[in-house]
């Protein structure tokens, strides 16, 4: 097979032992989390519970993975995440690339192993390595020793820390230094099944149909990139300048103060609320680093912090550490950043969690007797990082959220629910929802879980200038097609392995590209709109696990403070989501998706499809229900 | 005159399109364990693109019993004839900068052959870490850095006091 490796891995962690399938079957799914979401879809039933040893952790490079087509570095994770749904999370860095060389496109690692170790993967064989030396290591330390042991420092990693070990519900697996399959959970889940990491060394390659051709697109694709106006400057190529999280986000409109909480913008400085990054980057910056085969400037920024060590605190630490948790100080912002990094933390998660707190000690609901001794006081350095210690090692009050915010919450009691923002049971992370109609209906009812996604869904037509009122984020207008559109898109940029920012910066979202470099790779004529199309059907398949499991319209919603209380202050000041527009938005989703006005998806869409068999294999999972947490 | 593959390593930043270039070019296949250029990377940021120096006085065309190996000076190319080549891999180990590899799939050394002119590496290398420059020219841009930097220490502060008088 040209483009595709034609391969795809399964390995059984309790026999210690590994076929290889055809990937020729799932071509119709295109690749990475295409292929991923059938082979979950049709592996683990209903009955099946996150950490069960039936679950599938299943890693989808893209089928431009591992290729000379800039940005293509990107993987997934796919898997039954702890909330009971399907989830794809997705990251960069090295590892994709390595698995693809090494002449797979998908491995799907199932059962469990009976003590913790780590798998080898190089000259198609699959070795079980004992992990008992690096059980416990942090996500920086286990990659090297694990290098160190297999004596080939070209070996890539693909790892879990302490969290993940101690099953966190939002833990998140890692790869170098920089990149983290940070949405969902997937570490709890490869925690649950002893599997400490992956290390790969490809060896084979991957055959590309016309290949000079590709070569010729792909070097015209990345002298786009460069050329495009958003990456001229040179502080954008390698600069060590911090984004100025006030000139954006908060001028957006984007940024939100603690717990989603009620706060006189003026009274708290939002204008000018954390500052102070250029300053900390002058005295720690270390250098940049970036993923595979990008052209685009290195993304992370990797500072040797005094207190953590080297390490990266990504775009979404700033806001989650600063804004979320009432931060002005940018030292512990990189500090709190490097820390959930090193132990396999969601901080999306992680920061949600802190705010909670915060805002249950500010309203008195909860004194320091509660957690520990520590004061759980707006923006306070140690609130902060021992909560993260305590949830990453599973000591103290560290374990009453190994399960998330809302187990979290119902097992203080005293009301404390109210406050816990979730949706299916997942933290809610950042954006403010209440005045972004399209983002809120992404949030709610999208199959990619986490918000943070896709969140500005109305972009993609806002470039191409369709229609005004459906680029206002703040209006209930056209967002479900809005929303749709930017799914699919983003859907197949999963599915290829290319990185979104491809998208936002370079291409005004078309996929003209990509669809052309996929053809030249596979050597299968594809369009736009076959690209779509397999979008469409995964999406199905997505939507028809979560409904199988019990997912139906009321799961479908967000917290209730979205609806109840509009936005204090900001561009936004006096947005709220209104429950019957909301529904009537739900309505007109489901609609264009082919769902019912439950959420179930139709028979006919199915056959539309001609899915026929996925619509039988829905039909006889539909009666069990309730397996969803939240 | 010769061009030379210039390779600038404060700019290598290690993400590798080189080697998926040139595994592509040389082999048709994507596959950096093929590749002629290899970036050795101690660290996941800093890279150090390894490849053949094209020398002017080759170690392994010296080392080679059947002559394989010889000098184009009009292109500065090193290049290996395999019609001559024994396979015997002494050239593997006389190259002090392990640039010349062993291709364990067709059984065959490999080195960098500039893609006879054209560098797909060089064209890929969006950082400018690898340019293909004229062999006189390999020094030129060091010389205009340290001419900067001489010259702001030198007249800057002399720049500075006149100002002040």
């Amino acid at each position: 097979m040209s483009g595709w490796s034609g391969r795809i891995l399964r390995v059984d962690l309790s026999a210690k032992t590994y076929t290889t399938e055809l990937t020729a079957p799932y071509t119709q799914y295109i690749g990475g989390r295409g292929i991923s979401t059938k082979i979950l879809y049709d592996e683990v039933g209903p009955d099946v519970k996150p950490y069960d040893p039936e679950n599938r952790l299943i890693i989808g490079p893209g089928v431009l993975t591992g290729t000379p087509a800039p940005t293509s570095s990107r993987t997934t994770i796919t898997t039954l995440l702890p909330n009971g749904t399907i989830g794809s999370s997705g990251f960069g860095g090295f590892i994709g690339a390595e698995i693809r060389h090494a002449g797979y496109d998908n491995i799907i690692v199932q059962e469990k192993a009976e003590y913790p170790v780590y798998l080898y993967l190089h000259d198609d064989t699959v070795e079980f390595r004992d992990a008992a030396k690096i059980w416990g290591k942090d996500t920086i330390e286990t990659p090297e020793l694990i290098r160190k042991e297999l004596g080939d420092p070209d070996v890539q990693v693909l790892c879990i820390g302490p969290a993940g070990e101690n099953m966190v519900s939002f833990a998140c697996v890692r790869t170098g230094v920089q990149a983290a399959s940070g949405r969902g959970g997937t570490g709890a889940v490869m925690g649950s099944k002893n599997l400490k990491a992956i290390a790969v060394r490809g060896k084979r390659g991957i055959e590309i149909s016309n290949i000079g051709e590709f070569l010729k697109v792909a070097n015209q694709t990345g002298k786009m990139l460069l050329d495009h106006q958003s990456l001229q400057s040179p502080a954008a190529k390698m600069s060590k300048l911090a984004v100025d999280l006030n000139d954006s986000p908060n001028d957006r409109g984007v940024a939100v103060f603690g717990n989603w909480e009620q706060v006189d913008w003026e009274e708290i400085g939002a204008a000018n609320f954390a500052r102070g990054g250029e300053e900390y980057y002058d005295k720690h910056y270390h250098a940049r680093v970036g993923c595979n085969g990008c052209p685009i400037f290195r993304c992370y920024r990797i500072c040797d912090d005094p207190e953590t060590g080297l390490g990266t605190a990504k775009c979404y630490s700033q806001p989650m550490f600063t804004f979320r948790v009432w931060n002005r100080d940018w030292t512990v912002m990189e500090a709190a950043g490097h820390l959930c990094n090193n132990y396999g933390l969601d901080v999306l998660s992680t920061a949600n969690i802190i705010a909670f707190l915060m805002e249950l000690y500010h309203r008195g609901i909860i004194t320091e007797k509660d957690t520990d001794g520590v004061p759980m006081k707006r923006g306070d350095k140690d609130a902060i990082m021992s909560t993260i210690h305590k949830i990453a090692r599973q000591e103290g009050y560290g374990r009453l959220f190994r399960d998330g915010v809302l187990a979290g919450a119902r097992l203080i009691g005293r009301g404390s629910e109210q406050y816990a923002m979730t949706v299916k049971g997942q933290e809610v992370g950042l954006h403010e929802f209440r005045g972004r109609k399209g983002t809120a209906l992404v949030l709610a009812a999208g199959t990619k879980r986490g918000g943070g996604e896709y969140p500005h869904p109305e972009s993609i037509w806002a470039i191409k200038k369709v229609n005004k009122e459906a680029c206002d984020p703040r209006t209930y207008e056209h967002k479900g097609e809005v929303v749709l559109e930017s799914t699919y898109v983003y859907m197949i940029v999963d599915m290829l392995g290319i990185c979104k920012n491809y998208f936002a910066w370079a291409f005004n979202r078309s996929l003209e590209f990509p669809a052309k470099l996929f053809s030249l790779a596979t050597g299968v004529e594809t369009s736009v709109e076959d690209l779509i199309t397999a979008a469409k059907k995964v999406q199905l398949l997505e939507r028809a696990f979560d409904v199988s499991r019990g997912i139906r319209r009321k799961d479908d919603t967000l917290p209730d403070r979205f609806f109840d209380t509009p936005v204090p202050g900001g561009p936004l000041k006096g947005d709220t989501l209104e429950r019957d527009k909301f529904a009537k938005l739900l309505s007109e989703y489901y609609e264009l998706c082919g769902w019912d006005e439950e959420g179930i998806p139709k028979k006919e869409t199915f056959t539309k499809y001609g899915l026929a068999s996925d619509w039988e294999t829905l039909a006889k999972r539909l009666p069990k229900e309730g397996a969803a947490r939240g | 005159m010769a061009k030379a593959l210039k390779i600038d390593l404060e700019k290598c930043v290690g993400c590798r399109t080189c080697e998926m270039v040139c595994s592509a070019k040389h082999t048709n296949t994507i596959n950096p364990y093929r590749s002629c250029i290899k970036v050795v990377r101690e660290k996941e940021w800093e890279g150090v693109p390894m490849t053949c120096a094209q020398c002017e006085d080759p170690q392994c065309g010296a080392v080679c019993p059947v002559k394989a190996i010889t000098r184009d000076d009009k292109m500065g190319i090193v290049r290996i004839d395999f019609d001559k080549c024994i396979g015997c891999r002494m050239c593997v180990a006389a190259c002090p900068f392990g640039a010349m590899n062993f291709d364990a799939v067709v059984k065959k050394v490999s080195k960098c052959d500039l893609c006879e002119g054209d560098p797909e590496c060089a064209k890929f290398c969006f950082y400018r870490a690898l340019t293909y420059v004229d062999e006189s020219e390999l020094a030129t841009d060091k010389r205009r850095a340290a001419a900067k930097k001489l010259s702001d220490t030198v007249r800057k502060p002399a720049e500075t006091a006149a100002a002040a008088k």
